[in-house]
């Protein structure tokens, strides 16, 4: 549990994250840019900035630029913004807005 | 956005942040911290490395810490390193915790604030009250007014032809709260000539104090 970055609900964060080689969890409310290897953007977390990450997973609300090789979007995520990915699965019910195209 | 579901935030070993943090019930940080952070609860991992500012209720550091923290109570382990500034109402230290910083304790500025002009008043009020009852005998509540009688009464002894006159000036002055700063300034402006009184002399003092004053009393009633 200690070998992930977990920015719990109801934090509030602004500022640039590298996350290294451990998992990020967002739970709470981020602004700023997050640079690491597995994102989660878990129900209640808020995202507004720029991501950059490998894989990344996302269940809450996200607004902004999206660079990723693999993204997976649950039922409950919202995006608003560019998503640049290299695989791609939305699951039904999510919200998708803005333009999406391959990283590479 | 309820803190009780939140647990404990985690900044994991490896990662890196540069912000701000805010709102936090609880926060472990094991990696790299450049931030400005707001918490109830702050513990700086082994590993972890902190710098800014950080406001806390509690602080517990096992890493490195650098900058300005306010914190309720601040834990520093075995293995704390910490510099720049630190204010703190208790401070705990294990043996090896190497502190290279300022340390301050009472860091909230309101609760000094407040408490010295009531302080300030009373304190001046005594010695007001002090002044006047020193002309009855010594008082050893206040020392600063003490000190003040006993220095008159010393100068007051080495120069015994100015004394009687001098003596004949006191009651004038005994109702007056500056009695004794005022009188010590004409008396050191007399005095040189008769300092270093022999030792015999310095043993008399009291009583002649006792004589001075409960003369002036007297007279004042």
């Amino acid at each position: 549990m200690d070998d992930v970055t977990h920015i719990v609900n109801g934090m509030d964060i602004e500022g640039v994250l590298t996350g290294g080689e451990f998992p990020v969890v967002v739970d709470g409310q981020f602004s700023g840019e997050i640079h690491a290897n597995h994102v989660t953007l878990s129900e209640h977390g808020l995202f507004s900035g720029k991501l950059f990450a490998k894989h990344v997973e996302i269940g809450g609300r996200f607004d902004g630029e999206l660079v990723c090789e693999a993204l997976n979007v649950t039922a409950t995520g919202k995006i608003d913004g560019k998503v640049k990915a290299d695989t791609l699965s939305i699951d039904l019910g999510a919200e998708v807005m803005g333009s999406i195209s391959r990283a590479t | 956005m309820d803190k009780a579901s939140g647990g404990k935030a985690i900044i994991a070993a490896g990662a890196h942040f540069k912000g701000k943090i805010k709102h936090t019930h609880a926060i472990e940080i094991n990696g790299s911290v450049e931030a400005d952070l707001e918490s109830e609860k702050v513990t700086i991992g082994k590993e972890g490395n902190f710098v800014g500012a950080i406001n806390a209720d509690l602080v517990v550091i096992s890493g490195h810490y650098d900058g300005s923290m306010n914190a309720g109570s601040i834990w520093a382990t075995a293995t704390a390193h910490i510099s720049g500034k630190i204010q703190y109402k208790t401070l705990q230290m294990d043996r090896g915790a190497a502190l290279n910083c300022r340390v301050v304790h009472n860091w909230n500025p309101d609760t000094p604030a407040t408490k010295t002009p009531a302080a300030k008043k009373s304190a001046k009020e005594d010695t007001q009250g002090k002044a006047a009852d020193a002309a009855n005998g010594p008082d050893d509540d206040d020392k600063a007014n003490d000190a003040g009688t006993v220095n008159h009464a010393e100068t007051m002894a080495a120069s015994t032809d100015e004394g009687a006159v001098q003596s004949a000036s006191i009651p004038k002055h005994n109702d007056d709260t500056s009695f004794p700063f005022t009188q010590d300034e004409t008396v050191k402006m007399m005095a040189p000539d008769t300092e270093n009184p022999p030792a015999a002399e310095q043993q008399d003092k009291p009583a002649r104090r006792f004589g001075i004053f409960g003369f002036a009393s007297k007279s004042a009633g």
